[in-house]
C-alpha cells in the first residue's frame, strides 16, 4: 500500500489539474495563468529534475555508464561526432515563422518572465518596450532554456542556435551510452554514427527550433525509464516522470508520451509489488495542467491550427493517403531531395523482417539471450513514437516530405536507430561482421550524407526562410540606429530588440506613422516587402503588401527565387487621405504640459 | 572590576602635543585661507591631498598583512571555492553589463578631472581645449574646480599613468572596486555568521541592479560604497585587537572614504568613536602617524567645501528651490524613497526583496542589540562596528532625504541609496546569523534570493531601463560617436556639454562663451584657422492647436547663417540638431543679449521627467 499522505496529495493534484482548466477558469483566466505561471512551473520541474540527476549520479552503475564517455577515445568520438553534426549544415533559421516566434517568446521570458509573444514592440531612446501580446501555442520548455541562457550569459538572438549546439553534445553522449546498453560491443559508436547519416538531425541542430530538444528529451526519457524499470524506486520513478513532464512541455504532441510512461510506472510497481508514490510524483499532475490549458486555448482558437486552404478539420482520414505517400517519399528516397537516411530506413526494415522471420533460430543460437536492461521502456516509448507518427498521418500538416513537417519524424527515426542498434547486436554476433556493419555506416555517411549536406540546405522550396535570413541580416546591419522596421515578419526585428511593425498594422495606423515620421521618433522607417512577377508574361513587377499607401525609396533588394524578390526601402512619406488628421492621437495631450506625462503619453500615440 | 580597568588610557605626551597642534594648524589653515586663493591652492595641491592617504593606506595595509599574515587577515583557507564564487558572482554582475557613462554629466566631469590629473596633476574640470602648435598637443584652457571629492578621479588618473589615457580606465576602477566590495563584505559577515551567511550576503549584493549599474559606469559611488565596506571591515579588525598599525589603517581608510563622496565626511564620527573605543580597550592612546596627520590631510576637503558653499550654482538648485537642505524635503522625499525601495514597476534599479529582507533584518538586529545592551562589549567586533556605522549610514540616509534633490526614484539620485542598500544587504547576515547555522533557514532564504536574482535582477540588468533612459547620455554618445568622427582638429564645436567633447580632444565651447566670442570665431574662420564651426542645438516640440511645433531657436536671430547637417530625436518630442555655420555676423548680436543670460545656460536641457 502507498503512503496515505502522498496518495491523497496525488489525488488532489489530479483533481485540481483537471478541474481548474476544464471547469473553473475562463479562457481569459487560462491565458493569464499560462502567461504568468508557465515560466515558474518549468523552472520548478527543471530544478527537481537536475536535483534528481545529481542524486542518480551517486549510483555506481550509472556513474560507470557515464565515466565510459570520459575515456580518451570515447570522449574524442563524442566531441568529433558533435562537431560533425553541427558542421554538416549552415546555422540559421530553418522554419519560419516558428523560430522567430520562439526567439521572441524567449526574449519575453527573459525580460518579463512571461510566456507571451508581444504585439507591439518599440525601441525608444534605447529602451525596448513591449505591449500586450498573445500566448503562443508552442509549449515553453525550449524557450525557457533559451531565456535561461539569456539570463546567465546575456541577451543574444543567436542563443537559440547556441542552445541547440550545446544539446548536440549531450544528445550524442546520451545516445552513445544508450547504444552501449543495447549493443555492448559496438553500440557506443554505432548509434551516433547512424544518427549522423540523417541530415534532418543536423538541420534541427543548426536551427533555433525546439525539435532537437524534443528528440533529446525522448531519448532521456527512454534512458531514465529503462533505469527505473531495471531497479524501481521512488527517486528513479520521480526522475522518469519529471523527464516525461519536461518532454511534454517541449512539443505539442509530446504530452502523448505520458501514456507509455504511465504504463511503465505501473510495470515498475508490478515488478516491485509495491505502489510507489512520492510527494514529488503527487505534485506532477499540476505540471501537466498548463499543457491542458494550452490545448484548450489552441482548440478555442482555430487560427492556431493554421489550416491550409478551405478544408476544415486539422485531423481527418482524408489526409491519410497523401500523407502516407509523402512519408514513403521521405523515408525511402535516395538522393539530395530529402534530409533522410535511406540507409537507416532500409536497414530498419531489413533487420526487423530478418529478425522476425528468423526469431526462433536466432533465439536458439543465442544461448545466453536476454533483453536489454529496462526493455519495456524502449518498447513502450518506441510504440509511443510510432503511434505519434501514425497520428501524424491523419494530420493536415503531416506531409513528411515537406521540410517544415519532416522534423516531426525525428523521434521515430531515433527509435529506428535504437532498434537497429539492438537488432544488430543479435545479428552481428561475430566482431568482424559488426565492424563491417560500422564500416558500411561510415561509407554511407562519406559517400552520401556528407556530400548531400554540403550541396544543399534542403530549404530550396522555402523562399520565406531565405527572406527571413536576409531580413535579419539587414536588421542587424542597422542595429545601432533607433529605426522602425515595417515588414510582414515583424518578429525578426523584435528579436533583435528593434522596433517592428506589421505592414497590415502600418497601413491601418497610417496617421500615427505619419505623425512619428514628422516627429522623427525613429531615425528611419524601413519598409521590407516582396514583389512577384505577374503571370501575364509582360515581365512587369506587381507590388503587393504595401498598396499605394507609402512613398518610399528602395535601397536594397535580394532575389529569393525565379519570380520573387524582397526589397528594403526607406519610407519618405505616408500618403494620407484628405480627411485623415495625422495629429488625431495628440488629443491626449490637451491640457498637459509636464514632460514626465508626455513621456508616458508619447507611447500611446505610436502606430 | 580592577582599578586598572577604569584608568584613562595612557598617552605619549609628545604625540598628544603634535596631534593637538596638527588639528589647530589644519583648522586655522582651512578657515583663514582667503576663498579666492583657496581655488588656486586647491587646484595645484588637490592631487597630493589624495596621494598622501593613498600611499599611507597601501603602506599600512601591507604592514598589517605582514604582521598578521595574509592568510589570517583574509582567512583564505578555501581559496578555490571562494575564487570560484567570486568569479561566478562577477559573471552574474557583468553578464548584462554595458560599460559606459551612466550619469550625465557627473561621469563625464569625473573622467575629465582624471584626464587633467593625468596631464597636469591639477584639480580642474576642463570645459574647453584646443590643439596647440598646429595640432601637435591638445591643451585645456578653460574649466572650473569641481564640487565632487576627487579620490575616484585621482585613482583613475593613476591607472591612466600606468596604462595611458583611456575612458575605459574609469570603468576598470569601478569594476575592481566591486570585486573588493564583495571580498570585504564576505570577510566582514564571515566574522559573525558562517561562510553560508557570508555567501548569502554576496548574493544579496549581486541581486541589487544598482550595483551592476554603478560597477560598469564612471561614477564615484561604487568606490564610495566599497571604501565604506572596507572601513567597516578594518574597524572590526581594530576592535578585535586594537593596535597602532590597525588604528593607522582605519583612520587612513576613513579619510579615503571622506575623499570619495561629499556626504561621507559624516563617517569621521563613527571612525573617531571606534578609534577611541580601541584606545579604551587597549588602555593606550596609539596616535599613529595617520592619526596625527588626519586633520591636515582633510584640509583639502574643507577648502573644497568652502568653495562649494560659496557658489550657489554648484548646488544645482532648480525648479525654484531656495535651500539645498531642509526638513520639508523629507516629507516629499520619504514616500519617493519608499517607492524606490519597494517598487515593482521594473523601471528602477531597485531590489524589493533585498529591501524587505534588509528592513526586517535591521529590525531584528535592533532587537538583538537591545537584548544584548548590557553586555555590548562582549559582542563580536564586527557586530560592534556595524552597530556604530549603521547608525551613521541611517543618518546619512536621512540627510539625503532632507536634500532637495534626494528623490531616489529619479535616475540621477537613486545611486545615492547605495550605502543604505549595503546596510540592507549586510543586515541579514548579522540578524539571522544563528539561523543560518541551520541548513533549512539558509536554504529557504538563499532559494528565494536565487529566484529573485533570476526573476528580477538579471532581467532588470538586461533591460537596463534605468540606464537607457538617460537621454543626455544617448545624445552625447551619438554626437561624439557619429558626428564627432567628422570633427577635425581645426574645427570648433559649440555645445552646452563642451566637457564631453574636450574629453575626446575636440575643441568645443559652451554656447554662452561662443556668443561672447563671436568676433574671435569669425576672424579665425575668415582667416582659415578654423575650417568648420559646428553648432549643436537641442529643441523641444510644443503642441499648439493640436499640432506639434518645434520651438524657435534660442540663439539671437540673424547672427549666423547655418546649414542643417544632422538631426535625431532621443526623447519624446525633442530633437538634437547639428548645424554648420556658413557665415557669422557678430555685429548683429544685440548689446544686452549676453548680459541677460550670464549665470544661466543658453539652452536649458534639464529634463525633469525622470
Amino acid at each position: 500500500m502507498p503512503d496515505i499522505k502522498p496518495a491523497a496529495l496525488l489525488l488532489s493534484s489530479v483533481i485540481i489539474a483537471l478541474v481548474l482548466p476544464l471547469f473553473l477558469l475562463s479562457p481569459a483566466q487560462i491565458q493569464w495563468v499560462l502567461q504568468y505561471c508557465t515560466y515558474w512551473v518549468i523552472l520548478a520541474l527543471l530544478v527537481f529534475f537536475i536535483l534528481g540527476l545529481v542524486r542518480l549520479s551517486y549510483d555506481p552503475n550509472v556513474r560507470d555508464d557515464w565515466l565510459e564517455c570520459f575515456r580518451p577515445l570515447q570522449l574524442l568520438f563524442i566531441v568529433g561526432m558533435s562537431w560533425l553534426m553541427i558542421s554538416l549544415q549552415p546555422t540559421g533559421y530553418k522554419v519560419v515563422m516558428d523560430e522567430p516566434v520562439l526567439i521572441v517568446t524567449a526574449q519575453q521570458m527573459h525580460q518579463e518572465k512571461q510566456f507571451l509573444v508581444p504585439y507591439s514592440c518599440y525601441e525608444l531612446g534605447g529602451v525596448f518596450y513591449t505591449f500586450d501580446g498573445y500566448v503562443d501555442k508552442r509549449p515553453g520548455f525550449y524557450v525557457f532554456l533559451v531565456s535561461l541562457l539569456h539570463d546567465l550569459t546575456g541577451y543574444r538572438t543567436s542563443q537559440g542556435f547556441v542552445l541547440n549546439h550545446l544539446l548536440v553534445v549531450i544528445f550524442i553522449a546520451l545516445l552513445a551510452v544508450v547504444g552501449r546498453k543495447l549493443w555492448p560491443a559496438l553500440g557506443f559508436f554505432v548509434a551516433p554514427l547512424l544518427v549522423l547519416t540523417v541530415p534532418l538531425f543536423s538541420i534541427s541542430a543548426n536551427g533555433s527550433g525546439f525539435d532537437f530538444l524534443n528528440v533529446l528529451m525522448v531519448l532521456a526519457t527512454v534512458y531514465l525509464g529503462a533505469i527505473y524499470y531495471n531497479s524501481p524506486s521512488e527517486e528513479r520513478m520521480n526522475l522518469c516522470i519529471l523527464s516525461a513532464a519536461l518532454l511534454a512541455h517541449t512539443r505539442y504532441e509530446s504530452a502523448m508520451y505520458a501514456v507509455p510512461i504511465g504504463l511503465l510506472v505501473i510495470l515498475g510497481w508490478l515488478r516491485t509489488r509495491r505502489i510507489l508514490v512520492s510527494y514529488t510524483t503527487s505534485l506532477i499532475p499540476l505540471a501537466f495542467s498548463p499543457l491542458l490549458m494550452l490545448q484548450l486555448m489552441i482548440r478555442s482558437t482555430p487560427e492556431h491550427w493554421q489550416i491550409r486552404g478551405e478544408s476544415g478539420e486539422p485531423f481527418s482520414l482524408t489526409y491519410l493517403g497523401e500523407n502516407l505517400e509523402a512519408a514513403a517519399n521521405f523515408f525511402y528516397q535516395f538522393g539530395p531531395n530529402q534530409p533522410n537516411s535511406f540507409y537507416v530506413s532500409a536497414l530498419f526494415v531489413i533487420l526487423l523482417i530478418t529478425c522476425l522471420l528468423r526469431w526462433p533460430s536466432l533465439r536458439n543460437r543465442l544461448a545466453d539471450f536476454k533483453p536489454p536492461e529496462g526493455w519495456p521502456a524502449y518498447l513502450l516509448l518506441g510504440f509511443g513514437a510510432t503511434g505519434l507518427l501514425g497520428l501524424l498521418m491523419f494530420y493536415h500538416w503531416g506531409q513528411l516530405d515537406d521540410s517544415a513537417a519532416s522534423r516531426l519524424a525525428m523521434p521515430f527515426i531515433l527509435m529506428q536507430i535504437l532498434t537497429i542498434t539492438y537488432l544488430s547486436s543479435l545479428v552481428f554476433q561475430v566482431r568482424l561482421s559488426g565492424l563491417i556493419f560500422v564500416a558500411c555506416a561510415v561509407f554511407y555517411f562519406m559517400g552520401v550524407s556528407r556530400p548531400v549536406c554540403a550541396s544543399t540546405s534542403f530549404l530550396s522550396t522555402y523562399p520565406s526562410v531565405r527572406q527571413a535570413i536576409w531580413t535579419r541580416e539587414k536588421v542587424i546591419e542597422h542595429r545601432d540606429e533607433p529605426a522602425l522596421f515595417v515588414l510582414q515578419q515583424r518578429l525578426i526585428p523584435v528579436g533583435e530588440r528593434k522596433s517592428g511593425l506589421e505592414i497590415r498594422t502600418a497601413i491601418e495606423r497610417k496617421a500615427q506613422l505619419a505623425l512619428h515620421l514628422e516627429l522623427q521618433t525613429f531615425s528611419e522607417v524601413y519598409l521590407f516587402f516582396t514583389q512577384d512577377r505577374t503571370d501575364t508574361g509582360t515581365g512587369d513587377y506587381t507590388r503587393f503588401e504595401l498598396g499605394s499607401h507609402f512613398e518610399y525609396e528602395v535601397i536594397e533588394s535580394q532575389r529569393l527565387d525565379r519570380i520573387r524578390e524582397v526589397f528594403m526601402a526607406k519610407l519618405i512619406r505616408v500618403k494620407l487621405d484628405d480627411d485623415t488628421n495625422p495629429y488625431e492621437s495628440l488629443k491626449v495631450f490637451d491640457g498637459i504640459d509636464k514632460p514626465a506625462e508626455w513621456s508616458a503619453l508619447h507611447l500611446s500615440t505610436l502606430p | 572590576m580592577t582599578e586598572n580597568s577604569h584608568s584613562f588610557p595612557k598617552i605619549e605626551k609628545y604625540r598628544g602635543f603634535v596631534f593637538v597642534f596638527s588639528i589647530f594648524f589644519a583648522v586655522a589653515f582651512s578657515f583663514a585661507f582667503p576663498i579666492g586663493g583657496a581655488e588656486a591652492f586647491l587646484k595645484s595641491s588637490a592631487y597630493w591631498f589624495a596621494w598622501v592617504p593613498c600611499v599611507l593606506f597601501i603602506f599600512y595595509l601591507l604592514s598589517e598583512a605582514r604582521s598578521s599574515g595574509l592568510r589570517n587577515l583574509t582567512g583564505l583557507k578555501q581559496w578555490r571555492l571562494w575564487t570560484f564564487l567570486a568569479v561566478a558572482f562577477a559573471c552574474l554582475l557583468l553578464v548584462h553589463a554595458e560599460f559606459g557613462y551612466k550619469i550625465a554629466m557627473d561621469d563625464y566631469v569625473l573622467v575629465a578631472t582624471s584626464q587633467n590629473f593625468h596631464y597636469t596633476r591639477e584639480f580642474f574640470v576642463p570645459t574647453s581645449g584646443f590643439w596647440k602648435g598646429g595640432g601637435a598637443d591638445f591643451v585645456f584652457h578653460d574649466g572650473y574646480i569641481d564640487k565632487r571629492p576627487w579620490l575616484y578621479p585621482f585613482i583613475v588618473s593613476i591607472v591612466h599613468d600606468l596604462t595611458a589615457f583611456r575612458v575605459e580606465n574609469a570603468y576598470l576602477v569601478n569594476l575592481l572596486s566591486v570585486g573588493v566590495l564583495m571580498l570585504a563584505a564576505f570577510y566582514f559577515v564571515k566574522r559573525v555568521a558562517t561562510a553560508r551567511g557570508a555567501i548569502l550576503t554576496c548574493l544579496l549584493i549581486v541581486s541589487i541592479p544598482l550595483i551592476a549599474q554603478n560597477a560598469t559606469g564612471a561614477g564615484i559611488d561604487m568606490l564610495n560604497v566599497t571604501l565604506l565596506m572596507v572601513t567597516m571591515l578594518i574597524a572590526a579588525k581594530y576592535l578585535e585587537l586594537p593596535s597602532a598599525k590597525t588604528e593607522g589603517l582605519l583612520i587612513v581608510s576613513a579619510i579615503l572614504l571622506m575623499y570619495s563622496r561629499y556626504e561621507s565626511a559624516i563617517y569621521a564620527i563613527p571612525t573617531a568613536l571606534i578609534v577611541a573605543l580601541g584606545w579604551w580597550r587597549a588602555k593606550r592612546v596609539f596616535l599613529s602617524i595617520p592619526a596625527i596627520l588626519s586633520a591636515p590631510m582633510l584640509v583639502g576637503l574643507i577648502l573644497q567645501n568652502r568653495i562649494f558653499r560659496s557658489s550657489e550654482a554648484l548646488w544645482e538648485l532648480h525648479s525654484g528651490t531656495a535651500q539645498a537642505f531642509g526638513f520639508a524635503n523629507i516629507a516629499e522625499n520619504l514616500p519617493r524613497a519608499l517607492y524606490f525601495f519597494f517598487s515593482m514597476d521594473g523601471t528602477l534599479a531597485n531590489a524589493p526583496w533585498i529591501s524587505a529582507l534588509g528592513v526586517l533584518s535591521l529590525l531584528f538586529f535592533l532587537l538583538y542589540l537591545y537584548r544584548e545592551l548590557r553586555s555590548v562589549g562582549k559582542l563580536p567586533a564586527a557586530t560592534q562596528a556595524l552597530s556604530i556605522f549603521s547608525f551613521f549610514i541611517v543618518l546619512n540616509f536621512i540627510i539625503l532625504l532632507a536634500y532637495h534633490d534626494g528623490k531616489l526614484d529619479r535616475l540621477f539620485a537613486s545611486r545615492l541609496s547605495l550605502p543604505f542598500y549595503l546596510l540592507l544587504a549586510l543586515a541579514p547576515g548579522f540578524a539571522f546569523r544563528e539561523s543560518f547555522s541551520r541548513p533549512i533557514t539558509f536554504r529557504i532564504v538563499t532559494g528565494v534570493t536565487v529566484l529573485f536574482l533570476i526573476g528580477w535582477t538579471l532581467p532588470m540588468n538586461s533591460k537596463q531601463v534605468f540606464t537607457q533612459r538617460n537621454f543626455i547620455k544617448k545624445d552625447l554618445d551619438w554626437l561624439i560617436g557619429e558626428v564627432g568622427t567628422k570633427v577635425r582638429r581645426d574645427d570648433l564645436v559649440i555645445d552646452q556639454y563642451s566637457t564631453a567633447w574636450s574629453i575626446h580632444k575636440k575643441t568645443a565651447l559652451k554656447p554662452l562663451v561662443a556668443i561672447q566670442s563671436l568676433d574671435w570665431i569669425d576672424k579665425r574662420l575668415s582667416a582659415g584657422r578654423l575650417s568648420n564651426v559646428y553648432l549643436v542645438e537641442r529643441l523641444e516640440y510644443v503642441i499648439v492647436d493640436g499640432k506639434p511645433q518645434l520651438q524657435t531657436s534660442t540663439y539671437p536671430e540673424g547672427i549666423f547663417d547655418r546649414s542643417l547637417l544632422f538631426e535625431r530625436s532621443f526623447r519624446p518630442f525633442s530633437l538634437v540638431r547639428v548645424y554648420r555655420l556658413d557665415e557669422i555676423y557678430p555685429e548683429r548680436l544685440p548689446d544686452d543679449w549676453v548680459e541677460n543670460r550670464i549665470g544661466g545656460n543658453v539652452q536649458n536641457y534639464t529634463y525633469t521627467g525622470l
